[in-house]
């Protein structure tokens, strides 16, 4: 039987404006982490908050027992999480979902992360670190960079860009992809961001034949397939369909979702 | 441990705790957090003659102790639920409730001839979903169609006939009472409140329905109400819902006049909500010295 487990705040750090580093220490031993899953979270002592929150991966240590996240305190729940002090305990499901698959025999891969989204791709270069990772990560402004120094020093390449320019090359994450893509060769690509970026991103690709996978996002219920309420639409068969993020997801091929 | 079994219909229950329809899926994903043999019973997921995709994202808003969600009976049709999901959920030792949705009163009919000898134990008539456009709460808003829907429906049901009731509606008593007239072995209630939610920022609504049906604690004190007015109605059993959250609003709804009570909502937060609810109606009886639970149902005291 799974049991969700409770967990403990071990850091919680502000990295950038409204972005919080939250790590926990669960009490029990987890299962084996993909980059890509997430864990659904309940605000602590807050039932008008009734719902859990997901929130992706940012990285992991199963020997130390540890989790970490990076959160975005945008509503009132993830403002609550971002707030509790080291030693609060939490109420964790998780890791669910299906995440990301590196190909076998994949040598070179290209991530491209979009503000909060650029969270999970972290822990697909420590996971998978026999490849090598060109990153491209872009943010508003210099104000909400975070981990900055994670993704240089785990990426043989990091393209850092803002729209406003305040930090990195002024531009689009997708838009320096897209650049690259004249010389450079990818195996498969990793995306995870908001979803006008990973729009653009499924135009950027569209005939060049490199894989993507993409992590969605979507309000979300049970977290564990059952209530059925946070589909996205993807093409099966030549046909669109709903599919739940939450355990057909959240990681999804770029070619067949539709936005 | 006091005794916590109840029988609705002649069939006997091991507790009075089901998991109520669309919050519990065909039971398969909540197996593997708990033993499901152990619950009173199990309401299925809404089936329909074919099958239907459901509504567009976003299906689901937080509210303030509540959820709207707009899922439209998603689900796969009753053929293929027959299939796949029939044989498994027959090793399972608990009590099944499917619940049987439509655009017709036709479409009902068939569902539930298709449900006959099958291992589903009791038919639950869901006239109550608020989030399709046809069928559903078109149908139980009023005495008069609740009473024709259930009449044809139950001719050809070979299970125990519940009929689902909308809060939506102007008397739920003389709702109940046409359900009972027109033959139905019980009733349940109550489905969601029709609501809405809008995020300012866009200034649009946050669900892709527009609106959805409101759940959760937030409606408890008005399931309570209006499952004490129906029950207070009819002479046929009550199955009470609608924001249950603890085994004190579990022993507080069975005092209203359910016979067994269904917890929806709180599956979604905790996924081992349902034997929470079972431990603390057996712990509330402990500390009072009831050795039953049949012995509370009903029992409010109203001077």
């Amino acid at each position: 039987m799974l049991k969700y487990s409770i967990a403990k705040i071990i850091i919680n750090q502000k990295v950038a404006e409204d972005t919080y580093y939250l790590q926990i220490e669960t009490e029990a031993a987890f299962g084996p982490v993909r980059p890509g899953q997430f864990c659904h979270i309940k605000v602590p002592g807050r039932n008008e908050l009734l719902l859990r929150r997901p929130i992706s991966i940012n990285t992991c240590d199963r020997k130390k027992g540890t989790l970490s996240f990076i959160v975005q305190a945008k509503g009132a729940g993830t403002k609550e999480l971002c707030s509790l002090l080291p030693g609060t305990s939490l109420d964790v499901l998780g890791p669910l979902g299906r995440g990301f698959t590196m190909p076998e025999g994949a040598k070179r891969a290209a991530l491209v992360g979009g503000g909060i989204g650029a969270a999970p791709l972290r822990y697909i270069m420590e996971r998978w670190n026999h490849v090598s990772y060109d990153s491209f990560i872009g943010f508003r402004n210099a104000s909400l960079v975070y981990q900055h120094q994670e993704f240089a020093g785990l990426s043989e390449n990091l393209y850092l860009l803002t729209d406003d320019g305040s930090a990195g090359a002024k531009g689009f994450a997708t838009e320096c992809l897209r650049e690259k893509l004249i010389k450079e060769k990818y195996d498969i690509i990793f995306s995870c961001g908001p979803m006008p970026m990973l729009k653009s991103l499924q135009r950027v690709l569209d005939g060049s034949g490199i894989p993507c996978e993409v992590s969605l996002e979507q309000r979300m219920g049970c977290g564990i397939g059952a209530c059925k309420v946070c589909v996205c639409q993807i093409m099966l068969e030549g046909q669109s369909d709903y599919r739940k993020v939450c355990t057909d997801g959240p990681v999804f091929e770029l070619s067949k979702v539709v936005f | 441990m006091a005794d916590l079994r109840t029988s609705i219909c002649g069939v006997e229950f091991k507790n009075p705790v089901i998991a109520a329809s669309g919050c519990f899926g065909f039971g398969r994903e909540y197996s593997l957090y708990h033993d499901l043999s152990a619950l009173g019973g199990i309401a299925l997921k809404a089936v329909t003659l074919e099958e239907r995709k459901g509504n567009r994202p976003p299906r689901i808003a937080e509210t303030p102790s509540g959820i709207l969600n707009s899922v439209g009976l998603q689900n796969p049709g009753v053929d293929t639920f027959l299939q796949e999901e029939a044989g498994w959920l027959s090793s399972l030792d608990t009590v099944l409730f499917a619940n049987i949705a439509g655009s017709t009163v036709d479409e009902y009919c068939a569902v539930a001839e298709k449900l006959k000898n099958t291992p589903v134990d009791f038919l639950e008539l869901n006239i109550s979903c608020p989030n399709v456009r046809e069928g559903g709460a078109a149908f139980g808003a009023r005495p008069e169609t609740i009473f024709d829907v259930t009449k044809q429906v139950k001719k050809h049901s070979s299970q125990p006939l519940f009929v689902k009731l909308t809060p939506n509606t102007i008397d739920i008593k003389e709702n109940a009472k046409a359900a009972e007239e027109a033959g139905a072995d019980g009733i349940s209630l109550i489905n969601t409140l029709i609501g809405m939610a809008i995020d300012i920022n866009t200034r649009k609504p946050i669900l892709g329905n527009v609106i959805g049906g409101l759940s959760g604690p937030a409606i408890f004190p008005v399931a309570l109400r209006m499952v004490w007015q129906a029950a207070s109605a009819v002479q046929i059993p009550v199955i009470g819902m609608g924001g249950i959250a603890s085994g004190d609003d579990a022993v507080a709804m069975l005092m209203a006049g359910a016979s067994a009570v269904m917890v929806g909502t709180m599956n979604l937060v905790y996924p081992d909500a349902c034997p929470k609810v079972i431990a603390g109606i057996n712990s509330f009886l402990d500390r009072k010295n009831i050795t039953c639970v049949k012995d509370i149902i009903g029992t409010l005291e109203v001077s």
